[in-house]
């Protein structure tokens, strides 16, 4: 299916995996050659097509070698599209046709219900596929976790939920699933557009979402958004990391926001920026410092950080390692890629491909997503802590810090900035904010980026569809300017 | 070995099952241009379960 965030979507989440087959959501952010390659890898036989992706479609529809039908969905009534794609029906006529009564067989638990592709840095995307217990597990977990304690997500019975990260990845997180089970009401936004996202809020009283970093970052920061009543707003963060500016931007609205890690793989769910108990009558100030950490578990997930050598670090708050992860959710599969599925499932744990540490308390930090790490000098330098820190710095909008070759260090950091519109800084100005966190011990002086080269003012991070920032595009900015 | 009772499976119905005792008047809401009952939405659910018999 190739849709937004509809009703359509919801009821293709329910019916395709009931009847027993599997239902590949379609990553629309992809480019048309990745998405003929998933189509085809999959071997789907039917297409579900919202007409914005009708054209799309047709550009590529003497590669797909497997499909069968096109099923056309809009918005509009009386929708009668034309199209070069053969064997068409529509979906609402389809519906219409078709009788209300139908029993569901009986399926097992460990049939495949979801596929979704995720794209790696090298080679064909990947397709991470999810069985119905998976799903069950995780929905299970989720909803447990976000209800352990009164005044945190509080995820319950009869709310009001709006999704704000798409059907498309990783089933919306399968909130959809437990919001339906759990009778909440849903606001559907279909595609995603930020001033009626925020008259939507206001007006239904929305009070949870889950949601990517960038889209929580447009709402937040949209000159409309003071004028609207966010106040009972709860918002999971995924996508990239939740950072403090943004939490406290959102704390100034009265929304409520808590950072989750995790990745397609994983179903979403690994951890999450969970208070404990003794947290629950700090300051709203410090409780935000435990709502932006990686976090700890979910209910059933067990995660843990290994050396190279697959041995286990301590708690100390500093060893860092490879992150791996055991859940009941996890995928078992990347679609028909045993070797892939080898690899990702070495020593018997899910390799995440992140590093981080795991604190006294018990709290996961992440300190770089995969690839994205830099070593100089032989030490690692941590880019979410760096970009953290340069974030608090009031003029700068976004920051990304990336690793940049270096004949004596090997790579030094370079931190790429975009400005708040009408405001200056200079590369001096965001060193001395640096120096200042060097001076306090929260970051180590040599991480600051040197003059002049390690300050990179652009006019707009780039993102990728979900929201994580595509460093490698900056990388081939920087290579650009210095060439 | 021979089951006694039932093996419950643990799938995507039961959530959808326990949605229609809990709240069959809930609604989904579409942007300002939809709405739907629980139960009209499981209507449309079975309907689209019943084309897949099209393409079969």
């Amino acid at each position: 299916m190739l849709e937004w965030d509809t009703h359509r979507y919801l009821e293709a989440h329910w019916a395709i995996p009931l009847y027993g087959s599997l239902f590949h959501t379609v990553n629309i952010r992809m480019a048309p050659e990745q998405i003929a390659y998933c189509i085809n890898h999959a071997e789907d036989v039917v297409l579900f097509i919202n007409e914005d992706f009708l054209p799309l479609i047709e550009s590529i529809q003497d590669q797909l070698t497997t499909v069968r039908a096109y099923v056309l969905m809009s918005d509009k009534k009386d929708f009668r599209p034309e199209t070069s794609l053969p064997n068409v029906y529509l979906y609402e006529d389809l519906l219409a046709l078709q009788s209300p009564d139908y029993e569901f067989p009986e399926i097992s638990e460990n049939s495949r219900a979801t596929l979704c592709y995720t794209s790696g840095t090298t080679g064909n995307p990947k397709g991470v596929v999810f069985t119905h217990r998976d799903l069950f597990m995780h929905a299970v977990s989720v909803c447990m976790t976000w209800g352990l304690y009164p005044g945190g997500m509080e995820f319950r019975a009869n709310q009001v939920y709006m999704p704000l990260t798409p059907m498309f990845h990783v089933q919306a997180w399968g909130v959809p699933y437990f919001a339906f089970m759990m009778g909440c009401k849903f606001i559907l936004p279909g595609r995603y557009e930020p001033d009626k996202i925020l008259r939507w809020l206001h007006e239904e009283k929305v009070n949870f979402s889950h949601c990517v970093t960038t889209i929580l970052h447009m709402l937040v920061f949209h000159p409309d958004a003071e004028k609207y009543d966010l106040s009972n707003w709860h918002v999971g963060l995924g996508g990239a990391k939740l950072n403090r500016q943004l939490a406290e931007r959102a704390w100034e609205l009265g929304i409520l926001t808590q950072s989750c890690y995790g990745m397609t793989e994983t179903c979403p769910a690994m951890t999450l920026g969970q208070l404990r108990e003794e947290h629950l009558d700090l300051p709203m100030e410090d409780k935000i410092s435990y709502y932006i950490k990686s976090g700890i578990p979910w209910i059933f997930s067990r995660v843990k950080v290994v050396d190279d050598d697959f041995n286990e670090l301590p708690h100390d708050g500093h060893s860092v390692g490879n992150v791996v992860v055991r859940t009941p959710w996890c995928t078992h599969e990347y679609f028909r890629e045993p070797e892939k599925t080898r690899e990702l499932w070495k020593n018997g744990w899910l390799n995440t491909g992140d590093v981080g540490y795991i604190d006294p308390e018990g709290y996961l930090m992440i300190t770089d997503r995969n690839k994205d790490a830099i070593k100089s000098g032989g030490e690692w330098i941590s880019t979410l802590i760096l970009e953290d820190a340069i974030s608090q710095f009031k003029p700068v909008l976004e920051c990304a810090v990336i690793g940049v070759p270096h004949p004596r260090w090997d790579e030094r950091p370079c931190a790429c900035i975009a400005l708040k519109p009408g405001e200056t800084a200079t590369a001096e100005d965001v060193r001395a904010h640096l120096e200042k966190f060097a001076a306090e011990g929260k970051i180590e002086k040599w991480w600051i980026p040197d003059l002049p080269d390690g300050y990179f003012f652009v006019d707009a991070i780039p993102h990728n569809y979900i929201g994580k920032i595509e460093k490698n595009v900056l990388r081939q900015m920087y290579a650009e300017k210095h060439k | 070995m021979e089951t006694i009772g039932y093996q419950y499976q643990l799938t995507l119905r039961s959530f959808l099952d326990y949605g229609l005792i809990y709240a069959p008047n809930q609604v989904i809401k579409y942007r300002d241009e939809l709405q739907f009952t629980y139960l009209e939405h499981y209507e449309r659910v079975k309907r689209l379960s019943n084309a897949r018999l099209i393409w079969e």
